[in-house]
């Protein structure tokens, strides 16, 4: 056992934090090494100094430091008090009851209403007002009696899906009305200003 | 008693129990902030922030292992974080030097007058706050396994675990530090080490 592997582990032999055999080598080593000794006793004498510190007075107490704990802690719950985590079943039910409702009444459609009655005259581009040429509208069965004055406009993209109706709308010569005989004109998609393509 | 009414007691009973482990280990915890920081305002702050993560995370302490350990945990991990965070104090090795604006170089650990009081200042205090000085000087890592071994007195075991390392990094982490300590005593008060006087 070297000078140098004995201080690499004075301090924990001063602090008792070795096994039995190092601390029994370890002392033998100091009772014939002066070096090794000097060091060994200023390493203890450190630890003596430091265990001799007078424990500070503190300038706060410790219900000085509760109320400050408590109130922040305080804060934090008033803030946390609306997180989902919190949120009881009933609100949660009346939530979901609340929006059933809503959609229940906004997809009753009023089937006596087929037209949007349009409070300004729509601009729409010259071009929709204009009659298509060589175009004969074909009445459709599912179509109500309109107008013979409404030209039908391929302004909507319509679908060859025979499933699905036609997307197609008819406008009369003055733009004061636009009928959408196969679309329900009030409901889910005109509440939210949708148009289904 | 329904649920919520028995998880509220428990919180209560909880609360409880946390401000009596407040009451009882403030001076103790406040001793090590001190000697951690160095000064009260430093003390208070680093207090306060370790005693609010305590009561936050109190459903979480193991009862088994004594309060005082595992909020030393909390404490000086927060220190350590906190100090690297400001980066307020600089590290320097006992050997090294710095350059000074005449281009003259200095001791890094030329230390401030010690002794500002009176010169009736007891020894004692004047010895305290040279060791309070040498801790300042040594890095985050030294300064708390010194502080919790030679202080606290807490085992290189329990050290380790507050540290979240092996025991063989306590074990070179408190023998450097406590070397470290040794020379900036030595250096303001070598009659404290002359033969006679090591007992």
């Amino acid at each position: 056992m070297n000078c140098r592997f004995v201080q690499s582990r004075l301090s924990a032999y001063v602090d008792c934090e070795l096994t039995g055999h190092e601390q029994q080598a370890i002392r033998v080593h100091l009772e014939h090494c002066l070096e090794c000794s000097q060091e060994y006793e200023t390493l203890r004498k450190t630890k003596s100094l430091m265990r001799q510190l007078p424990l500070v007075q503190p300038t706060t107490s410790p219900e000085w430091l509760l109320a400050r704990l408590h109130q922040q802690n305080g804060v934090m719950r008033r803030s946390a008090r609306w997180s989902w985590n919190q949120v009881r079943w009933w609100q949660f039910a009346g939530g979901l009851a609340l929006i059933s409702a809503f959609i229940a009444w906004d997809l009753r459609s009023d089937p006596d209403r087929s037209e949007i009655q349009l409070t300004e005259t729509p601009t729409a581009p010259a071009f929709v007002s204009q009659p298509i040429p060589n175009f004969e509208p074909a009445p459709s069965p599912a179509l109500p009696q309109v107008s013979s004055s409404l030209y039908r406009s391929s302004l909507f993209p319509t679908s060859s899906s025979p499933y699905i109706p036609t997307n197609s709308y008819w406008i009369d010569e003055s733009n004061s009305h636009i009928v959408s005989p196969l679309q329900p004109t009030r409901g889910f998609y005109t509440t939210f200003g949708l148009r289904p393509r | 008693m329904t649920h919520t009414a028995l998880a509220q007691a428990v919180n209560e009973r909880s609360h409880e129990e946390f401000d009596a482990l407040v009451n009882r280990y403030y001076h103790q915890a406040y001793n090590t902030a001190y000697r951690l920081t160095g000064n009260h305002a430093d003390a208070e702050d680093l207090l306060q922030e370790a005693f609010l993560r305590a009561y936050r995370f109190f459903d979480r302490y193991d009862r088994s292992m004594p309060f005082i350990n595992w909020f030393n945990r909390i404490l000086t991990n927060l220190y350590i974080d906190e100090y690297r965070r400001r980066g307020r104090l600089r590290t320097l090795s006992l050997d090294e030097s710095y350059e000074t604006e005449d281009g003259e170089e200095a001791p890094a650990f030329d230390l401030p007058d010690l002794s500002p009081s009176p010169m009736e200042l007891a020894l004692q205090k004047e010895l305290e706050d040279a060791i309070q000085e040498g801790l300042s000087l040594l890095s985050p890592e030294f300064r708390v396994a010194v502080v919790l071994a030679d202080i606290e007195g807490h085992s290189y075991e329990e050290i380790a675990e507050m540290m979240n390392t092996s025991v063989g990094t306590v074990r070179s982490r408190i023998h450097r530090g406590r070397k470290q300590l040794r020379n900036l005593i030595m250096k303001h008060h070598p009659n404290l080490f002359e033969r006679g006087d090591l007992k």
